[in-house]
């Protein structure tokens, strides 16, 4: 089997109803790669995908994984619009102004921190 | 922080970074697969990564993985931004709570220096927080607490318990809250060291050569810090001269270079005593939409309910908690809470958005046999030999992350939190790296002394957590950059008594 094939049969598995085969992506750093490849070399013997060790399970999740959720309609279905820019309001955040009561009941309570006599050069040059 | 006050002091100053710079635009948080990449090529695990500029690290032995950024700005690049300081118990705990030892320096000496780079990385955050003494106000106002943060600050209110709105160090007039943080700000906003100092110190004179890798620090005749030796990325074996040698290269890379070097190790402590906060997620899963990829990365808000030793709990010191959204599925999947096949998008749909989370900080205590050595087989690019790092976690650490995460999980659940999951501790959060080059009064017992000059050799000085004799349970960088520009004025104002090389 190809390695298209080998990932389409792993995400069938892991994540059915996804949008199709990923591809192995071309900048993984070497030793994730390295991990995926054996993990790849291991579903083509007949290997599932529970049997895989530690790293080779975690390379192979973290490829499927990322190429599933970069789908828009995955993303969408899960109800993540993905990153994007948005702007701050203007600060303080006026959502936020309802805390300022509680703010004031942590500031009511009073120090929390232990004092400590300033050791004995800082207290000399004071 | 240090190289810009020398420079602007008159004195000559060459960096050597094995890194490169990095221009926030290449940074991936905008990109589809930026979830993929911050544990590929932006990994902050440089076994992970893998490229020329990092070292590996041999850390079978180690319970937590050091984690860690080579570049101008090094770790800063992928650091939260979440900025707090030192408590002033944190510099007096054999005196408060019999344990380790006492700080050569004390909150009320580091004082002037913490306000200072609050104001050279531009704080966001709020002044008057009473788990702290008194401080000036900060440079710009808290950060947005969101959807999320307010559900949990009211479930504080209702306990009880401290809660604070968390201090970031985030330029607002720059943020359009990616939420990207930790795999490099995108927009310039977080107050990386390469863009708060290194651009200015370069513009003032700064001689900062990328791609140079540090072999050895030598010495004269006398035991005198004369310069280093360096490796560029073509093969290439160079020397600098220096009066002063400054080691800043974080609580692995400082003592693998004194142990390459053999210097400043009469005590037999360079590499040892490390400490590395071990670090608990608790994740409250809610009903409503929170929309918790909005935003900062760093806390929402925090709380040190919990920070102070309360001999009742079985365990001495204590931790900090930062809130923050979880980001974007990758993450969420890969931590298996919605598990696999059958299900999953179901369980996904309740979980993206919907889940906040309480980053607990834990303050672990120096032990000699937590430390770096340098290994045996494992080489880094150039041939020297990897730093090993060992570490097991304490008892006391171990009651303290327990407890801590059963306070946190109440803390959710009062929030309204449906659901909670727990990672106690998490293995690849070795961020904080401290300890392996401690300060002190007597050169038997430590490796630097309280203005950071190694007892052994009289110019040569250390500018990073390795220096740390106890951890806190705080994030390290304000401290750590804090101490760094108290060198920094200290140089400057002792370079004519200086002793250096012939």
């Amino acid at each position: 089997m190809t390695d298209a094939e080998l990932l389409a049969r792993a995400a069938a598995a892991l994540l059915p109803g996804g949008p199709g085969a990923p591809a192995v992506p071309s900048d993984l750093p070497r030793p994730v790669a390295a991990a995926l490849r054996r993990a790849l070399d291991a579903l083509g013997a007949g290997a599932e995908v529970d049997a895989l060790g530690d790293a080779e399970r975690d390379a192979l999740l973290l490829v499927l994984a990322a190429a599933h959720y970069a789908d828009p309609g995955v993303r969408a279905a899960v109800g993540y619009p993905g990153p994007r820019a948005i702007d701050l309001p203007p600060l303080p955040d006026a959502r936020d102004a309802g805390l300022e009561p509680l703010l004031q009941r942590v500031r009511d309570r009073g120090p929390t921190y232990r004092a400590t006599s300033p050791s004995p050069r800082t207290a000399s040059s004071q | 922080v240090l190289a810009a006050r020398l420079v602007a002091a008159g004195m000559r100053v060459t960096c050597l970074e094995q890194g490169a710079w990095h221009d926030p635009a290449g940074f991936p948080g905008p990109t589809l697969g930026y979830e993929r990449a911050m544990r590929g090529t932006w990994s902050p695990d440089p076994n992970v990564r893998g490229t020329d500029a990092d070292y590996p690290i041999a850390g079978d032995d180690a319970e937590i993985t050091p984690l860690m950024f080579s570049g101008v700005g090094g770790s800063s690049i992928l650091y939260n931004a979440d900025w707090c300081r030192l408590r002033p118990s944190d510099f007096r705990v054999r005196t408060l709570d019999g344990v380790a030892e006492d700080w050569p320096v004390d909150y009320a000496e580091l004082e002037p220096w913490f306000d200072q780079t609050d104001a050279e990385f531009g704080i966001s955050g709020l002044a008057g927080d009473p788990s702290l003494p008194p401080t000036p106000p900060l440079p710009h106002p808290p950060l947005p607490v969101g959807p999320g943060g307010r559900l949990v600050a009211a479930a504080h209110d209702r306990l009880g318990w401290h809660w604070w709105p968390g201090t970031n160090a985030i330029d607002p007039a720059a943020c359009v809250q990616w939420g990207t943080c930790i795999e490099g700000c995108p927009a310039g906003a977080k107050a990386s060291a390469d863009l708060t100092h290194w651009r200015r110190a370069v513009a003032a004179g700064a001689d900062l050569r990328t791609g140079a890798r540090v072999t050895r620090v030598l010495t004269d005749a006398r035991g005198r810090a004369c310069g280093v030796e360096y490796v560029d990325r073509a093969g290439r074996s160079a020397r600098v001269d220096a009066g002063v040698v400054v080691l800043a290269a974080n609580g692995v890379g400082t003592p693998r270079l004194l142990l390459l070097s053999g210097l400043a190790n009469r005590s037999g402590l360079v590499g040892r005593r490390l400490m590395v906060h071990p670090f608990a997620t608790v994740a409250g899963v809610f009903d409503d939409p929170l929309e918790s990829w909005v935003g900062h990365a760093g806390p929402k808000i925090v709380s040190y309910e919990f920070y102070e030793t309360d001999a009742a709990r079985g365990f001495v010191r204590g931790a900090k908690w930062s809130l923050g959204g979880i980001a974007g599925p990758v993450g969420i999947a890969l931590a298996g809470w919605a598990g696999w096949g059958d299900g999953h998008a179901g369980a996904m749909r309740d979980l993206v958005g919907r889940t906040m989370s309480w980053g607990i900080f834990t303050e672990d205590l120096p032990e000699d046999h937590n430390r770096v050595t340098l290994d045996g087989e494992l080489t880094d690019s150039d041939g020297l030999p990897a730093p090993r790092v060992t570490y097991a976690i304490s008892e006391n650490t171990r009651r303290m992350l327990d407890f801590h995460a059963q306070r946190a999980t109440e803390s959710l659940r009062e929030a309204g939190a449906h659901t909670v999951h727990a990672e106690v501790p998490v293995r690849a959060s070795g961020w904080h790296l401290l300890g392996t080059a401690r300060m002190g009064e007597d050169p038997e017992t430590s490796v630097v002394d309280r203005d950071l000059r190694a007892h052994d050799v009289p110019n040569l000085y250390v500018a990073d957590g390795s220096v740390f004799v106890t951890s806190a349970g705080v994030n390290p960088t304000s401290t750590v950059v804090a101490l760094a520009a108290r060198l920094g004025d200290h140089l400057v104002a002792a370079r004519r008594n200086i002793a250096v090389a012939a």
